[in-house]
């Protein structure tokens, strides 16, 4: 008989971590080499944009360091090196680190100091463009993790809301990726088409910023749009983009509760006990709302908040070079054509909302 | 057979949990400054015949820069290494900008507060002068500044 005892295997054969441990070391050295060129090349964009008048770079880095980790993951294929490093390809924990570090951008005071303006057409915005979208989804039916990320994404703040989304809801590694890609394609152009209506409907500046802020998506191309309409209208821009995006704890922790508790519940179980929900629950929400918590405290210094945002971009940045690593094209072709038609439905809404909502309270009362 | 104990696998931390105490471990190292106040940049601005003043971390490594009526302007002998309690008097005097370390703040200008330094703008030009006192994050890019936006 040839069976190993587990005792003799210990002696004999590597241990799990001794197993690993070389791939993991590897692995994590080729993610900070792959971060720093995805750093010098988002530099690089920046500075080609900034030639052309565009003060931020809207190509946002999510997209570039999923495109490099797809590059690295065709080398690492080829030369049989893939599974070598395999270990250190952490999509889901890198993620969930830098959401915990994100918490640090959230201020319930700067919420309250954005003023009524931008606060009314935050609340309104969001929840009204959360819920379309969230209901056009329903209809299309899509899965409720890829509603739950798009939802987000259109109604708060582009990729990052994503992110933060799919965390809370356990979402898949492909829908993030599928949703990254079609808010900077999105953003792009709105970035240039917006300013260019608001001129032919001869919008005043500070409704023009509102409109721009409430409907495109990420915050750089909210910004470029600003700045081809002037000044004032980047800074209301700003502020209204800035009151949209402190809702991403608030929508990441709703979310979060609503899926243990319903979308993930079995339908003939009983109500989860409060152990469950516990069991379920994903824990570094936790770890997100107490930073969030110091962080509206004002315990670190604005000086440390910004390199606290500088950790974070690090962790979104391994988490997008490994989902480039772990992409799947079956994965992405089998989700159709059904969440680009949602996405560009919601779209839709939020531009015309958008406008209705910024006319009503930047052109009327205030 | 395998005994009981070597069959145990240890106790393994769930990824969540993993994660929360790695990003809270960060927010602690960081958020806390223990490697180091992140970057500096504090400017002073004066019109013609304004005192200005600023209380300044006891760093080394600062730069200093100054515009006399918005060009750019040599600032001399400016200390890059200021010290807890020190204060630092720059003055714009017939279109030059110097510097000197004064034992105590001029007259009508408080003493730095605690654990700070304090910079001492006197502008007794006709334009207005603005020194900027700025460091980089302890740790440069690489590490820090990753995204230059």
């Amino acid at each position: 008989m040839t069976t190993t005892t587990a005792s003799q295997a210990t002696a004999e054969q590597p241990t799990a971590i001794e197993h690993t441990l070389p791939g993991l070391i590897a692995g994590v050295l080729l993610l900070i080499v792959l971060t720093l060129l995805v750093a010098e090349i988002d530099r690089a964009i920046a500075n080609s944009f900034r030639a052309q008048g565009v003060a931020q770079n809207p190509l946002e880095y999510p997209l570039t360091a999923a495109v490099i980790g797809l590059i690295a993951n065709a080398v690492l294929r080829l030369t049989g090196l893939y599974q070598r490093v395999r270990p250190a390809i952490r999509t889901e924990l890198y993620l969930k680190i830098g959401l915990v570090i994100l918490g640090a951008r959230i201020s319930v005071g700067d919420l309250l100091a954005l003023g009524a303006g931008g606060l009314i057409q935050a609340v309104i915005m969001v929840g009204s463009v959360f819920f379309f979208t969230w209901w056009l989804g329903g209809k299309l039916k899509l899965p409720d993790t890829l509603r739950a990320v798009m939802a987000s994404a259109v109604s708060i703040c582009g990729a990052s809301a994503a992110i933060a989304a799919a965390g809370a809801v356990q979402a898949r590694k492909e829908e993030v990726t599928y949703i990254t890609a079609l808010v900077i394609v999105v953003a792009l152009p709105m970035m240039v088409l917006a300013p260019a209506v608001a001129t032919a409907l001869n919008l005043p500046p500070d409704v023009a910023g509102a409109w721009f802020g409430g409907n495109i998506d990420t915050t750089a191309a909210v910004v470029g749009a600003g700045t081809v309409y002037g000044p004032e209208a980047q800074a209301v821009a700003s502020v209204v983009k800035l009151s949209q995006n402190v809702f991403i704890g608030f929508v990441s922790f709703a979310l979060a509760i609503y899926f243990v508790t319903v979308v993930n519940r079995d339908k003939d179980a009983p109500r989860p006990s409060p152990k469950v929900i516990w069991q379920r629950f994903p824990k570094f929400v936790l770890g997100f709302v107490l930073v969030a918590v110091l962080a509206s405290l004002k315990v670190f210094p604005s000086e440390l908040a910004r390199e606290l945002n500088t950790a974070t971009q690090w962790a979104f940045t391994l988490a997008f070079i490994c989902i480039g690593l772990d992409f799947s094209v079956a994965e992405i072709r089998s989700a159709g054509i059904r969440p680009v038609i949602v996405f560009l439905g919601a779209t839709v809404f939020n531009t015309a909302l958008a406008l209705v909502v910024a006319y009503i309270i930047f052109g009327v009362l205030f | 057979m395998a005994s009981a104990v070597s069959q145990q696998s240890p106790p393994r931390l769930s990824e969540d949990w993993l994660a929360t105490i790695i990003g809270l471990i960060i927010v602690v190292i960081i958020g806390s400054g223990l490697l180091g106040p992140g970057a500096q940049n504090v400017s002073l601005s004066a019109e013609a015949g304004q005192t200005t003043a600023a209380a300044l971390r006891p760093l080394s490594g600062w730069r200093v820069s100054a515009t006399l009526d918005g060009e750019s302007a040599s600032i001399e002998d400016a200390p890059t290494a200021l010290a807890d309690g020190q204060n630092v008097l720059i003055t714009c005097r017939d279109g030059a900008v110097s510097t000197e370390t004064a034992a105590a703040p001029p007259e009508g200008v408080t003493p730095p507060p605690e654990n700070r330094a304090q910079v001492v703008l006197v502008n007794e030009c006709a334009a207005p002068v603005r020194v900027t006192y700025q460091t980089r994050a302890l740790i440069p890019w690489p590490v820090f500044n990753l995204f230059s936006r």
